[in-house]
């Protein structure tokens, strides 16, 4: 799909430089290509300062003190999966603190092995239990408390405020989440 | 800022009250941030390429000015409209826009400060659900990929109106 959109991208553009007239083509891949350059640049420096930090907050055994927290709400969240299945129930919670605090690089693994436990579980193999589309839904509604990249990113385009947006978006994402698991309880009852 | 900060301190007492080597370990983590964005960078530069292609050539104006009427009656300002059309899909795409965008507008104006929140609090629904239904071989995901997309729709809507108050 990512495949598509670009190459739609790149001969939609390249089209309308041409049936405009406009030459700037070159210009316009050089300018960007050393903007994109430069772009990456800065973003080593606030980046290497941000895994520094996410890598002492994950040696520390931190997560283990916010998926505390998270253990009750999703014990209603997911009913029953605590006494079904013990793995999937701490990887789901694992999950979804990593994403929390914005470790997406050890919140995939465990994501895909709450994934193959709640398989283990699941009575029909080639159909998505409820568990799953909950678990994925939550996933898709993306609660982040501490958006690294994000940060980073901001602030290497220069940005006077790069962690403005923490609340913003803390609001964002509660108000979706509870959307998205009223949504998906009310499809449950009536599919 | 404070919260930042906060946290900072948080991380840092607990880590090093535990016994964590917070030096050797903060070099690790600074490790991984080198290899995260040398990971990134040719993805990144991909994007950027097609994205800075597409916008100079009044391709993307065509087609936001497609969409505007869909934007405009939810109030959704169509600066922001690539981002709800990007960041579902990719993850470098999303960042390639938010450059354009703060390119455009500057990263301290509204709509940069929307495509943030858009950014943070939206996923990339199609590779996540790919990869994690794929793992374990699942073919019917009933209703997941429309709540999904439902959910991306109205985190948009709730970050324009908690960036720019409702109307």
């Amino acid at each position: 799909m990512v495949n598509k959109l670009w190459f739609f991208m790149i001969i939609f553009g390249i089209a309308s430089f041409i049936i405009k007239g406009d030459n700037s083509l070159i210009k316009v891949i050089t300018e960007s290509s050393q903007r994109s350059v430069e772009l990456l640049i800065s973003l080593v420096g606030i980046m290497a300062f941000w895994s520094g930090v996410m890598r002492i907050c994950e040696k520390s055994g931190i997560v283990d003190i916010f998926s505390r927290f998270l253990s009750l709400p999703l014990r209603f969240i997911f009913p029953g999966l605590y006494e079904r299945s013990k793995p999937a129930f701490f990887n789901i919670i694992m999950n979804i603190t990593s994403n929390m605090l914005g470790l997406s690089n050890a919140a995939t693994p465990f994501g895909l092995k709450a994934m193959e436990e709640l398989q283990r579980i699941n009575p029909k193999k080639d159909t998505a239990s409820d568990y799953m589309v909950t678990f994925l839904i939550i996933n898709s509604a993306s609660l982040q408390i501490i958006p690294t990249t994000l940060i980073s990113l901001r602030a290497s385009l220069g940005s006077k405020e790069p962690y403005d947006i923490i609340t913003p978006i803390i609001i964002t994402s509660s108000v979706s989440i509870i959307i998205a698991l009223l949504l998906d309880k009310l499809f449950q009852r009536f599919k | 800022m404070l919260f930042i900060s906060l946290f900072l301190i948080l991380v840092m007492v607990f880590a090093y009250a535990k016994g964590v080597n917070v030096f050797d370990e903060f070099i690790l983590g600074v490790k991984d941030g080198f290899l995260t964005v040398y990971k990134i960078a040719p993805y990144l530069l991909t994007m950027i390429f097609a994205i800075d292609i597409f916008r100079s050539s009044s391709a993307l104006d065509f087609f936001i000015n497609l969409l505007g009427p869909f934007a405009e009656f939810f109030n959704i300002p169509r600066e922001i409209l690539p981002m709800f059309l990007i960041k579902p899909l990719s993850g470098s795409g999303a960042i390639a826009v938010l450059t354009d965008i703060s390119r455009q507008y500057g990263i301290d104006s509204k709509e940069a400060k929307i495509a943030s929140v858009m950014m943070g609090s939206t996923e990339t629904i199609f590779y996540t659900l790919g990869l994690y239904f794929g793992i374990v071989d699942i073919k019917k995901i009933r209703h997941t990929l429309l709540v999904a997309l439902i959910i991306h729709f109205i985190s948009t809507l709730i970050a324009v109106y908690v960036v720019c108050g409702i109307k």
